[in-house]
């Protein structure tokens, strides 16, 4: 049974090794394919600091919430492994900052020691006046994706370096599934006028001894318009665009000044680091992630399309809660073919 | 009278930063810092740093209570500048595990510290051989990036910096008005002072950037402790041990320990080993004293026996140290005009 991933951002990778796990030893001629245009280090994946953090406020959507807990329980599970560092799992502790109070976010009770920020805390940023400190976890796509790489290589996936126009495409030739994790470009397989670039641009400086994230939040402007401070193994990653419907992935000098002023405002201490680098990328936004089943004909021969899209900002935060509601999927289109008995999948 | 000479002698974090407290309180002052050692190679760049205060038996707590918010007061400002790279000085997080709940749950610089409050059953989870916790957030100091920039600041003053090996305080009488000993274990020898004793400590400096959080044992002998570019790995506490000398098999015991509080770190890579010997005291000796031969009087300010407690209450015990000076000025001006005491 053929199964073609396409996509090798965080989704499409941890998609593929998600399928691969639960069912290679149910479905023996399980193969699987992962076709990208594009591989680590050049996705979007790579170019996000990695901080596990949700939004603000899930909208009322306890489903991506509950995917968001997933991932940084599993995460979690992993952080005393000897995986870890190979994996570039770390936890991270840090303060979220607003102008005014704000409830408590759906990720309270996910991450650690969540708290309010105290007065002697919020002196250390002028302008602030509420906050909360808490410690979550860092994965860094630069080590995770070719860590995933690797396990799916180990696993016998074989990868293609190849940009497909169309399911049809990957979809006939005896190919039973197609996983769809295209991300920002998903529109080009499939029209979906509700997926939109939010543009973002970093910079990343050498400042090891920033020690804790810092986000700030102008809750009318919106999410990532305000400056953030995300320190990585290496780098520390400053950021503060969100242009929706922006396309453009090349580095605005603009952007860069609104970067750098108000990261070295919000920290003086940064006025001493060491720029080394600047990136331009889209978060594959939608009001909600599209995560589904959908029957696709090629020719006679009806096919099954998994969309696993449209992550926005949060791609890394819920990973691997869609890869889960991804294989699940995956696991109910064997029940009805008669691949599998039906029977609750197995969860690893 | 001329300007008064005062030699401070001890070019660790106590000798600088005294001669820095003395330079802002009294400008008048002409000071000269002699040392026979200088960052790399005191006690202090062994040290980690960390702001997490030593108890000491025989000061009062309030007194150690107002040096270590001195300190931190001082530190804080400097790290929320734009000078805090270059000064070593930043914020870290983490947490404090007991393995069994400690009588005292609430030490005394629980307020002075950021955040501080007890760890969520979630965060012990983490620490499985763990019964209690804390979590706080604190400043380090980087060593030798702050000494150097305490030696920086020191010469922008004027101040004159000498390598010199003294081995009697009486050997300045003839060039400096007022001594100040911040020889730290140097005192044992240089004033016979038969109270102070080594605590040997050994560390490892390891590269482990994805260290971001501090863990530390509350016996105070394992203890994980990310700096700027490295972690430090700790440690011993071998009371009257003078070894300076590294032991492999401490260093296998050290880095054991380590990994079992963080298993990640493991992976850590070129490790350093360095030992140090605190220089350690019932309490930290702050007096004057005036030291007399032959009718000649040399005025003497104390300022040594910190203990694994220097960096956490530097700059409250050189504020105090400056004041003393201050009395010694005064004194030195009361006297018949021009004629040394």
């Amino acid at each position: 049974m053929r199964v073609a991933v396409i996509g090798a951002g965080v989704i499409g990778l941890s998609s593929a090794l998600c399928i691969h796990e639960q069912f290679h030893g149910l479905v023996p001629s399980l193969e699987l394919e992962l076709y990208a245009d594009c591989f680590t280090p050049h996705t979007t994946s790579d170019g996000a600091a990695g901080l596990w953090q949700p939004y603000l406020s899930d909208l009322g959507n306890l489903q991506e919430t509950l995917w968001n807990k997933e991932t940084f329980d599993h995460l979690l599970r992993h952080l005393h492994s000897a995986a870890a560092q190979e994996m570039g799992l770390f936890l991270l502790s840090g303060y979220n900052l607003f102008t005014e109070p704000v409830p408590d976010p759906s990720w309270k009770n996910i991450v650690l020691g969540f708290r309010n920020l105290t007065p002697k805390e919020l002196e250390l940023f002028p302008g602030y006046s509420y906050g909360w400190f808490n410690t979550a976890l860092m994965l860094e796509g630069r080590s995770y994706l070719p860590w995933l790489t690797n396990r799916l290589t180990q696993r016998g996936v074989k990868f293609f370096h190849k940009k497909v126009e169309s399911f049809q495409e990957v979809g006939g030739d005896g190919v039973d599934v197609v996983i769809n994790c295209t991300g920002m470009r998903s529109g080009e397989l499939q029209p979906d006028p509700e997926l939109q670039p939010g543009r973002g641009q970093i910079i990343k400086v050498l400042a090891p001894w920033v020690k804790h994230f810092i986000i700030t939040h102008d809750v009318k402007s919106g999410i990532y318009k305000s400056p953030y401070i995300i320190p990585g193994s290496e780098f520390t990653v400053l950021g503060g665009i969100y242009q929706h419907g922006n396309w453009s992935e090349e580095n605005s000098a603009q952007d860069h000044k609104t970067i750098w002023e108000s990261c070295c405002h919000l920290l003086p201490a940064l006025q001493k680091a060491k720029i080394i680098s600047e990136w331009s990328g889209l978060r594959p936004s939608r009001p909600r992630v599209r995560l589904e089943r959908e029957s696709v004909r090629h020719g006679n021969v009806q096919g099954e399309v998994i969309h696993n899209y449209g992550h926005g900002g949060f791609g890394i935060t819920i990973h691997w809660g869609c890869a889960m509601a991804a294989a699940r999927l995956f696991g109910s289109i064997l029940q009805e073919r008669g691949k599998v008995a039906s029977s609750p999948q197995p969860r690893l | 009278m001329a300007a008064p000479k005062v030699a401070v002698v001890g070019a660790g974090v106590i000798g600088l930063s005294t001669a820095l407290c003395i330079v802002e309180t009294c400008p008048s002052c002409s000071v000269t810092v002699l040392s026979d050692q200088f960052s790399p190679n005191t006690t202090s760049d062994v040290a980690a740093g960390m702001l997490i205060p030593h108890t000491y038996p025989g000061t009062p707590i309030h007194v150690q209570k107002q040096w270590f918010k001195e300190t931190f007061t001082y530190l804080f400002a400097i790290s929320n500048s734009a000078e805090a790279s270059e000064a070593g000085i930043h914020l870290v997080s983490g947490w404090q595990v007991f393995k069994s709940t400690p009588k005292e749950e609430l030490p005394f610089w629980s307020d002075a510290v950021l955040g501080f409050r007890p760890m969520s059953e979630a965060e012990l989870q983490k620490f499985p051989q763990y019964q209690f916790g804390q979590a706080f957030t604190t400043l380090k100091c980087d060593c030798p990036p702050y000494l150097l920039w305490l030696q920086k600041r020191l010469k922008a003053t004027g101040i004159q910096m000498y390598n010199r090996k003294i081995s009697d305080l009486w050997e300045l009488h003839s060039e400096y008005d007022i001594v100040v000993n911040c020889a730290g274990i140097g005192a044992h020898q240089l004033v016979g002072d038969r109270k102070l004793f080594p605590v040997r400590g050994q560390v490892l400096k390891v590269y482990a950037p994805w260290v971001k959080n501090f863990i530390r044992d509350g016996d105070g002998l394992t203890y994980i402790y990310p700096g700027i570019h490295r972690v430090t790995l700790g440690g011993t506490r071998e009371k009257e041990s003078w070894s300076l000398s590294a032991d492999p098999g401490t260093t296998k015991d050290i880095f054991d320990r380590c990994c079992s509080l963080e298993p990640s770190l493991r992976e850590a890579q070129d490790i350093k080993v360095k030992v140090g010997l605190r220089p350690t005291r019932q309490c930290v000796r702050l007096q004057r004293e005036v030291l007399s031969q032959a009718g000649v009087k040399l005025l003497v300010v104390h300022n040594y026996g910190h203990g694994a407690g220097g960096f956490s209450v530097h700059r409250g015990t050189a504020k105090e140290a400056a004041r003393l000076v201050g009395e010694c000025v005064a004194a030195l001006q009361g006297s018949s005009s021009g004629s040394k005491l």
